[in-house]
């Protein structure tokens, strides 16, 4: 059984009449890039502030290093570096003096900060004034202050938001890098599976508050729906030609679909030598996006 | 950890309008009566203690008006570091207990509001020495500091209540209008308490103006209820703190 860094069980949290977080039960394995998915207000950002003791939960238990926060809250913050939603900085600081006050806090080394400006490219802006910074610059010196001192965890909300294309293309990098580079597993979270599917070993859907999968990415991908897709001129005629050879299909957009275990070769075969002309055969899988919408819209419904 | 969470919040005065105040707040009081003494000099001079009016009037306005505004704006800029940009999830998700931020936030409001007080006496002597250099019609012979320096220090002590309690309102709201109608409203209830001798030594509002003219064992136990009611609220501050969700 690997190692689990963050371990909740039916983790809850209620407000006045609205449950935002519904019996959830995370497992995060140590070196692994966590993707916490889910549409905008499912819970994601929720659940993150309870495991890092900004939120109280209204049930559950949630262990963090084998720890809970009431008993090991410093040592757990210690070791875990966080970004929640926008970044939090003082504008009126500079990038450095920003990095300064976590340092201080965290008991870093001075040189630390030179350290983290280099991983997110910020050395250059250390002495500019933060108000000035652009937000995908405010980002990354977010992103520094949670890398500063020896984090063994990662907690990133939404880490891509308000980044240009190259900027998301770094920071995936930097993602896909932490975990071998610096033996630091991450979790992150975002409403799209298509930006974290390039970088994550482990998912977790949540919708509407509750956990819909967990599990690796290999595991999400076997839940590909395939399907064998003909394009001929006559698409009904088509399809009732295979009946007669016992093919079960259907018709989408014009197109005659069959299961994608079906021989291409014989519904090819079958099609040409009734007259059907075939234009167009293939096997689709459907996307990772596809796979998560449809649990999401499952739940939803 | 206490000084390092110290020494960060006080490393977030650099280039604010709070650490600014601190001067221009006094320095205010100062340049009014320095204009005052300076360009009234013939009228001023007919007073038989130029210092002590000084000293009083002075005082008076800084313990009346500008301390009550400058607690509230104080306060409200301090915890709006923090509201702004919604810092507290990132401060509040750091190794430091709550309890350690709250009260390192406290103590910066108090330590700032005492320099004001340390830079009005020190502007106040100041303007003294120039006032009895430059206008020799003043007759100002002896300038005494005790008096000055024993009273500002009766008025940090008696406005530690009023500062807690504030404190408090300012960081549980994050609207800075909210801090400032809740310090402007309770300014008003000191104005109209410290007219009242039954009133005046026990609603905080009313504390700090109060001290100029109680005496004995009244101003005693007013300084005594001051520390001991500020100890209980920040107590309960901290209990509240630690205990609020960040959203």
């Amino acid at each position: 059984m690997p190692d689990i860094v963050i371990a909740t069980h039916e983790l809850t949290k209620r407000f006045s009449d609205k449950t935002a977080v519904d019996g959830v039960s995370l497992s995060v394995p140590r070196g692994a890039v966590y993707a916490f998915l889910g549409p905008n207000g499912a819970g994601k950002s929720t659940s993150i502030r309870m495991l890092l003791g900004l939120l109280r939960p209204t049930s559950g238990t949630l262990t963090i290093f084998g720890h809970t926060l009431a008993t090991h809250r410093s040592d757990i913050l210690r070791r875990t570096g966080s970004l929640v939603e926008n970044p939090s900085v003082y504008p009126h600081l500079t990038a450095q003096e920003n990095l300064d006050i976590p340092r201080r806090l965290l008991g870093a080394a001075t040189n630390d900060i030179d350290r983290v400006l280099a991983i997110v490219g910020l050395a250059y802006a250390r002495h500019k004034l933060v108000r000035q910074f652009s937000l995908g610059m405010r980002q990354r010196l977010g992103l520094a202050a949670a890398l500063l001192g020896t984090r063994e965890l990662l907690i990133l909300d939404e880490p891509t938001n308000g980044l240009d294309p190259a900027g998301i293309n770094e920071m995936r990098e930097l993602v896909r890098s932490l975990p071998v580079a610096h033996g630091i597993t991450v979790m992150l979270s975002s409403h799209l599976l298509g930006e974290v599917e390039q970088v994550a070993t482990d998912v977790g859907i949540l919708s509407r508050g509750r956990l819909v999968f967990q599990g690796s990415v290999a595991e999400i991908g076997r839940r590909r729906h395939s399907q064998l897709r003909v394009r001929t001129a006559n698409a009904a005629g088509a399809v009732a030609v295979l009946a007669l050879k016992g093919l079960t299909a259907t018709i989408d957009a014009a197109d005659v679909i069959l299961d994608a275990t079906t021989d291409a070769a014989v519904v090819n075969r079958v099609l040409v030598e009734s007259g059907h002309d075939v234009r167009h055969l293939a096997v689709e899988s459907a996307s990772l996006e596809d796979v998560f919408l449809t649990m999401t819209e499952a739940e939803v419904a | 950890m206490m000084l390092a969470v110290l020494g960060t919040e006080i490393s977030k005065l650099k280039r604010t309008l709070a650490l600014r105040m601190a001067f221009i707040a006094p320095g205010v009081v100062i340049l009014l009566y320095g204009l005052v003494d300076s360009i009234g000099a013939d009228r001023v001079s007919k007073s038989p203690d130029v210092w002590k009016d000084l000293v009083n009037n002075a005082s008076g306005l800084w313990t009346i008006l500008m301390l009550p505004l400058f607690v509230t704006l104080e306060t409200s800029l301090l915890a709006g570091l923090e509201h702004t940009d919604k810092n507290w999830k990132n401060l509040l998700a750091l190794p430091p207990p709550r309890w350690m931020i709250y009260l390192s936030k406290l103590i910066v409001t108090v330590l700032i509001v005492w320099l004001a007080h340390a830079l009005l006496v020190t502007g106040l002597i100041g303007l003294g020495y120039v006032l009895k250099t430059a206008f020799p019609v003043l007759h100002i012979t002896a300038i005494t500091i005790r008096p000055l320096m024993v009273l500002m220090l009766k008025v940090s002590v008696a406005g530690l209540l009023a500062l807690t309690i504030q404190h408090w309102v300012s960081l549980k709201w994050q609207t800075f209008t909210a801090a400032m109608g809740f310090g402007m409203s309770v300014m008003v209830i000191g104005f109209v308490a410290v007219n009242s001798s039954d009133w005046g030594p026990r609603v905080p509002w009313s504390m700090p103006m109060y001290t100029i003219r109680a005496h004995g064992a009244d101003l005693t136990i007013m300084l005594a209820t001051s520390l001991l009611a500020a100890a209980i609220v920040a107590a309960a501050g901290v209990y509240e703190f630690s205990r609020r969700d960040v959203l």
